[in-house]
């Protein structure tokens, strides 16, 4: 049995004793008061669990009194149980509406007594319990709130709106879009021209939040670093593959735009139509062709990019699906088909931005916004208009060495075990002006690699491949071949300098094999006969030239590259 | 049917519930009694209509709760006429209450442990 | 929104029925309904049926059952979407990893 303290409040001595005796008896604490004000008084003083209150008393009767009680008693539930010897509907109704949880009749019944106690603690406690629970949430709920306060800050310095400021670009962004998995990026390229990222994480809050950092730094670490669209999406791709658990991805679409090429590339993942809109009113659309980023793994990653030409005046627009899931108060979304309807009404593009979005704040109106608007609109201009802004950027680019040279040779253990050629990709990627080519690069340096590894140090002859199964038979030979390497080497020499456009590097392979007799200047063409392997005239297509040397075991190219402004 | 001067059963009960502290409850009763009946008859002699029910009021539930149950009953009839009083007929009716009293008083006292 | 989830006579292939809005109050009820079934099949279905909508979380959780069904081994049918559930998974290019009919 739990000990209560109890205030009593009767007017009548030998009333007060009993109920007082009875109490005492189960083991409560009484406290007595003779009047309504006595009791008022008491209360405050000594805080019982809870109130028993005459309803008729001198000075102070128990009506004024309960209502006092209950609000000193503020947001706590303290019982107050009326002792009545009135035994009309009226009065015992007027007890409860007094602010009295129940009532006790005169004469005193022990049993009902208890029971009511009881009862009416249960609810004291009940409601207690309720009141520490709603201050916890709203503790915890201050913490969360900081907490986000704070990944904001951080994130607020990692992935800055760079660009987005420029002239060319309008966009919308709310200011804690973070925080419902959207992101925007924008950021000039070292060589000239934009990036442009929009993301649309999955989830809301900080999880959806917490993709968007390391998304951000390889953003902007890369492309201030010269680093093609491509290799940044795929190095996006595997960061978020790798640290986002399953079913947790980013619909993303980035953009590179070149104004010395009048040129658009666009990758989109997950994310609706988009739209480029040229002068003339004519717009095509962009469908979403890959996966979300960080749903496959890196060898599955499709960089496949639409290629359009754009003319100053042209305009591209991409968005979040916040526009098209914008539901107004019956429910219906706001769609594509509103937003055709606009584009094909506007005449002045100028407007159009804007309007999209009066039109779409137009149709949520009153009803709450699930999804923020996240869209951008560039503008493709004249690159003379573009350069001062540009300049700033440039100047404040990394550099890296621009007149150098190395060789590298592998032995056959290394070229029995290891891939030579990330490492090698990786060293040439120092130069800035290197960067946009990766692609290229590796080509190039693959394509040599193989003929001077397969023809060269293994002697494989390409006469095998021109049949599915020729095919087959020749890459195990190779394999056996490789495994049971013992001697030889591939050597790759480079060296890079610059000139007044850009900077040229050469690249020479040389292998341990005997050569081959290539004629007269073994200047391999791109449009050769079958003498030179495919691979080779791929190589000749890319660079400067392409030539076979010394006795044949040596093969050299030349490729050059420009500065955009 | 007729109210004993006092209800035996509550009376026992009572005596269950107080244990030790019987005695002082039938002297609180006592003196608390002799008051409240002052108290009716000036309100009757200056005829406090609210006086007099507030006093017939609490007569009525302590006498109740000591189980003397014809006095509470006059009590109770007191506090009734108040709305439509008759002070003549109030002032026999305190009367009759104070020799209903005497006879509990009497019970009480033999009762009372010395 | 309900799920449930009926075993072939074989116990080779499960289908997973969702009716209602597929979204993130789907989570616990749509991993249950391949994580707690005593068959082992071989491929799954996702009958879409009486599914009115689908969202980002659901495309998650769909990816979660490919991941539990053997990642890029997988073999998982989604059928019978209307018009809305069918554009989702056009824009996000899920007929590369399900096969949708």
């Amino acid at each position: 049995m739990s000990q209560y303290k109890v205030l009593v409040a009767d007017d009548n001595a030998s009333d007060r004793l009993i109920l007082s005796t009875i109490l005492r008896k189960q083991g409560h604490l009484v406290v007595q008061a003779a009047n309504g004000q006595e009791a008022v008084d008491l209360f405050d003083a000594e805080k019982p669990h809870l109130v028993l209150l005459d309803a008729l008393m001198p000075v102070m009767d128990g009506f004024e009194a309960a209502r006092l009680i209950k609000r000193l008693a503020g947001e706590d539930l303290i019982p107050i149980i009326f002792l009545t010897s009135l035994k009309d509907a009226a009065s015992l109704a007027k007890c409860l509406d007094a602010g009295g949880d129940d009532f006790l009749s005169k004469p005193y019944n022990r049993v009902i007594l208890e029971a009511k106690i009881n009862a009416t603690q249960r609810m004291r406690q009940m409601h207690e319990t309720l009141q520490k629970q709603r201050d916890q949430i709203a503790e915890n709920n201050t913490y969360m709130l900081q907490e986000q306060r704070v990944a904001k800050a951080v994130f607020d310095n990692v992935a800055h709106s760079g660009c987005l400021d420029s002239p060319i670009i309008k966009h919308l962004l709310s200011p804690l879009a973070v925080f419902n998995g959207d992101v925007l990026l924008a950021a000039h390229k070292p060589s000239g021209g934009m990036h442009i990222l929009l993301g649309d994480f999955t989830g809301h809050g900080l999880p959806a939040a917490i993709g968007a950092m390391p998304l951000a730094e390889i953003f902007y670490g890369m492309t201030v670093k010269g680093f093609g669209m491509t290799d940044i999406l795929r190095e996006i791709n595997m960061k978020l593959k790798s640290i986002l658990p399953v079913g947790v991805f980013c619909c993303a679409g980035m953009v590179d735009i070149s104004f010395w090429k009048r040129t658009i590339s666009v990758w989109l993942g997950g994310l609706p139509n988009c739209y480029l809109l040229r002068q003339n009113g004519e717009r095509i659309e962009l469908a979403s062709n890959h996966l979300p980023v960080g749903v496959v793994d890196h060898r599955a990653f499709d960089d496949n990019c639409y290629q359009y030409n754009m003319e100053p005046g042209d305009r591209f627009y991409l968005w979040s699906d916040g526009i098209h899931e914008a539901r107004n108060d019956l429910d219906e979304m706001y769609g594509e088909e509103r937003l055709e309807a606009l584009f094909d009404h506007t005449e002045d593009h100028d407007l159009l931005f804007d309007r999209i979005n009066d039109d779409v704040n137009e149709h949520i109106k009153n009803s709450a916004p699930d999804d923020d608007i996240t869209m951008l609109e560039v503008l493709m201009v004249d690159e003379s208009e573009i350069r001062e802004e540009q300049m700033v950027v440039k100047m404040g680019a990394v550099s890296g060495p621009t007149d150098w040279s190395m060789s590298y040779k592998l032995g056959p253990t290394t070229l029995r075990d290891f891939n030579p050629l990330p490492l090698l990709l990786h060293q040439l990627l120092e130069v800035p002006g290197l960067r946009p080519h990766s692609g290229t690069l590796y080509t190039l340096l693959a394509e040599m690699f193989s003929n001077a590894l397969e023809h060269g140090v293994m002697r494989l002859s390409s006469d095998l491949k021109v049949d599915p199964m020729g095919f087959a038979k020749y890459y195990q030979m190779r394999q056996e071949g490789l495994d049971n390497l013992t001697a030889g080497f591939v050597e790759f020499c480079f060296e890079h300098t610059p000139t007044a456009e850009g900077g040229s590097l050469l690249m020479r392979v040389i292998d341990s094999g005997s050569g081959f007799d290539y004629g007269d200047d073994g200047v391999v063409k791109a449009g050769d006969g079958n003498f030179h392997g495919r691979g080779l005239r791929l190589v000749a297509s890319l660079c400067k030239y392409a030539r076979h040397r010394g006795a044949g075991n040596q093969f050299e190219a030349l490729f050059e590259w420009q500065r955009e402004i | 049917m007729e109210l004993a001067v006092i209800d035996e059963q509550m009376w026992a009960e009572l005596k269950d519930i107080m244990e030790e502290d019987f005695g002082l409850l039938l002297e609180t009763f006592l003196s608390d009694a002799e008051e409240r009946l002052g108290c009716l008859g000036e309100a009757i002699d200056v005829m406090d209509a609210a006086a007099l029910r507030e006093s017939a009021h609490s007569f009525k539930g302590s006498c109740g709760n000591i189980g003397a149950m014809r006095l509470s009953s006059m009590a109770s009839s007191l506090e009734q006429q108040v709305a439509s009083i008759d002070w003549a007929v109030a002032k026999t009716s305190l009367v009759e209450m104070q020799r209903e009293y005497l006879q509990v008083q009497q019970f009480i006292q033999q009762e009372l442990p010395s | 929104m309900s799920i449930w989830a009926s075993a072939s006579q074989d116990g080779r292939s499960l289908t997973i029925n969702i009716e209602g809005r597929f979204d993130f109050s789907a989570h616990q009820d749509f991993r249950e309904s391949y994580e707690k079934t005593d068959a082992e099949p071989d491929e799954y279905c996702v009958d879409m049926k009486q599914t009115s909508y689908l969202d980002s979380s659901a495309l998650g959780m769909l990816l979660l059952l490919r991941d539990h069904a053997g990642g890029d081994s997988a073999k998982i049918k989604i059928v019978n979407c209307n018009a809305d559930v069918r554009k989702i998974l056009t824009i996000s290019n899920f007929e590369q990893l399900f096969t949708i009919q």
